[in-house]
């Protein structure tokens, strides 16, 4: 036991020691971990109060005590873009964990036992995917009511068929080996097999998924939030206040345009690493 | 490859129908009721009987089903707008070919810039030009399409008036709506394609088409490209319904008289009967696209139909 253990950490100190080699992987690791940070303490961080009003300072540009400006209630734009970015990675973190463990529990059952069960995971999934992932979202959304649990499930659904289809692959790939066959052998449980033997092999795949698919996730939410579902005024989150920032585009700027950037920035660091994670755990695939 | 077309156009009936329920299904039981508000909650029982047998919303759920693709199948006929009363065909029918044809013009942006871009990327590795293709498309991997529709009328209508900033008058109206609908998965295919390129290129029979003395471009055109185009065609199937989808909400933000800026006033006002069928016109584009692709795997893998 304490040797497989040994082994372990091993393994993962590898995929660490080559992400470190990676420079740009691990610079973009440790920019999205400094916003991450700043949006996880936003409230700290943040130099004003988001929801403060200032009826006297709306539609400040940029300066050197607003660097975002202020909006249309001359709320401070900086700090409602930390605050705001700790609602969409909410929403998409739990929107992701929900795909993640629902897709990949059915997608090891379908790998794994084969036959009508598969064939019944595979098609519900193939018929999922043949509604554009936005517009189910839209009509889930729709359904469920706005707010943040809703819109996370709303999303966690849509990207359910995604997760299965890598867990099926992952487990298919793993099916016929002697080491499955051994634990059968020892007399463990079917599930014991899927959660100890198979799940661990598809780790990594999951894990560059899980990081991409939440970029995903956070595209999906503002998209909800910016045609009127999902996340809802004056609940600060950047689709929404792209939304909000629409209005009054033509004369004011900044409204509509940090929000995106912050969007924009925090996708691509989540891509890089992503990218990053999916060379160092997979050596194979270096190019 | 009769056989192997008509089995898939076939596939596409079940599929269809199962999408139908789905969204029939989450729409029956989205909460409100729509003859109040239709009605705006001030109603006699008269009124509210007449208008629920009008609209079918006093039968049962499998009734109502069936009803609705009855009426779908026959006579094209969508139901009524929850909210104006009126038939939802009567505004789809010319916001239709107007989505189509954004939706269309994209996806086929998508295909023909993404898929030379990767190439070119890939063939020259470690060049300025892969370097700068790589760039590019990884920042407009994650651009959002609507954003990018606000800041492109920002800078080409709003400061330089180039470009009409919305509705539908000439072509040019056109520009950036593709653009927003489809940069984001014209960057997305060009990553795919670079990447499978350079899987291809590395494989032993490329090495023995060139030892052979291949010309680099038949290396390129007959040998790398069709192998190397079969993710990328499995990704461009997916990314149709993504970038037609997407095209809704950029439609709305341009006031392009299509189907998304009809779903995003419906979604404001409730109307769950025009949404529900903006998605499934829009699904069914998605199936009949996805047909396609599978027709094109044909094409560029013989062993497809094999199997």
């Amino acid at each position: 036991m304490k040797q497989t253990k040994k082994k372990k950490r091993g393994q993962w100190r590898d995929v660490f020691r080559r992400l470190c080699a990676n420079r740009v992987a691990l610079v973009s690791l440790i920019l999205l971990c400094l916003i991450l940070l700043a949006i996880v303490f936003s409230e700290q961080v943040a130099p004003y109060v988001y929801n403060q009003r200032d009826l006297d300072a709306t539609f400040t540009f940029p300066s050197l005590s607003h660097p975002f400006g202020t909006d249309n209630l001359g709320r401070d734009i900086l700090s409602r873009v930390l605050v705001g970015g700790r609602v969409s990675l909410l929403v998409a973190v739990l929107s992701v964990a929900l795909s993640a463990v629902v897709g990949s529990l059915l997608g090891a059952a379908a790998g794994y036992f084969g036959g009508r069960c598969e064939f019944i995971i595979l098609k519900c999934t193939d018929i999922m995917m043949a509604i554009p992932a936005f517009l189910l979202a839209v009509t889930v959304s729709a359904a469920l009511g706005t707010g943040l649990l809703n819109t996370a499930l709303a999303v966690g659904l849509t990207n359910i068929p995604r997760f299965v289809r890598l867990m099926r692959a992952e487990t298919l790939s793993v099916k016929g080996n002697e080491y499955l066959e051994a634990a059968r052998a020892c007399g463990a449980s079917e599930v014991r097999i899927i959660l100890k033997h198979v799940f661990p092999n598809a780790l990594s795949s999951t894990i560059v998924n899980v990081t991409l698919g939440i970029g995903t996730a956070i595209l999906q939410i503002s998209g909800l939030s910016f045609v009127g579902l999902g996340v809802r005024p004056p609940t600060p989150e950047w689709g929404s206040m792209l939304a909000s920032g629409r209005t009054y585009m033509r004369d004011f700027w900044p409204m509509v345009t940090f929000p995106g950037v912050a969007i924009v920035v925090t996708l691509i660091l989540f891509n890089l690493v992503g990218d990053g994670l999916r060379d160092a755990m997979d050596p194979k695939l270096k190019r | 490859m009769a056989k192997y077309i008509i089995k898939n156009a076939l596939m596409v009936i079940p599929t269809m129908l199962c999408v139908v329920f789905i969204i029939f299904t989450i729409n029956y039981f989205t909460p409100g009721d729509p003859v109040a508000v239709f009605y705006d909650f001030d109603y006699t029982e008269e009124q509210y009987a007449e208008k629920a047998a009008e609209w079918g919303l006093d039968q049962p759920f499998f009734q109502q089903f069936v009803n609705y693709i009855k009426n779908i199948v026959t006579k094209l006929d969508f139901g009524y707008s929850y909210y104006s009363g009126k038939s939802v065909m009567s505004e789809l029918t010319t916001r239709f070919p107007v989505s189509l044809k954004l939706g269309l013009i994209s996806v086929a942006l998508t295909v023909l810039i993404g898929v030379p871009f990767g190439i070119i990327s890939a063939t020259r590795q470690y060049s300025p030009l892969d370097y700068g293709v790589t760039f590019i498309s990884l920042f407009f991997a994650a651009v959002p399409g609507f954003w990018l529709s606000m800041i492109m009328i920002l800078i080409f209508s709003s400061r330089l008036g180039w470009l009409p900033s919305s509705g539908l008058t000439s072509w040019t109206c056109y520009i950036m709506p593709v653009i927003a609908s489809s940069a984001q998965y014209i960057a997305s295919i060009t990553r795919q394609t670079r990447s499978s390129m350079l899987e291809v290129i590395r494989q032993d029979y490329i090495r023995t088409a060139r030892a052979k003395g291949v010309s680099e471009g038949v290396v390129i055109r007959r040998h790398a490209l069709r192998n190397a185009l079969i993710p990328v065609v499995t990704l461009i199937g997916m990314q149709a319904g993504a970038v037609i989808a997407g095209s809704a909400i950029i439609e709305a933000v341009h006031s392009f008289p299509g189907m998304g800026s009809l779903m995003m006033t419906a979604i404001n006002n409730k109307d769950y009967n025009t949404i529900q069928a903006v998605v499934l016109l829009l699904s069914g584009v998605v199936c009949l696209i996805n047909l396609l692709v599978d027709i094109v795997y044909v094409w560029i893998d013989p062993r497809v139909n094999v199997r």
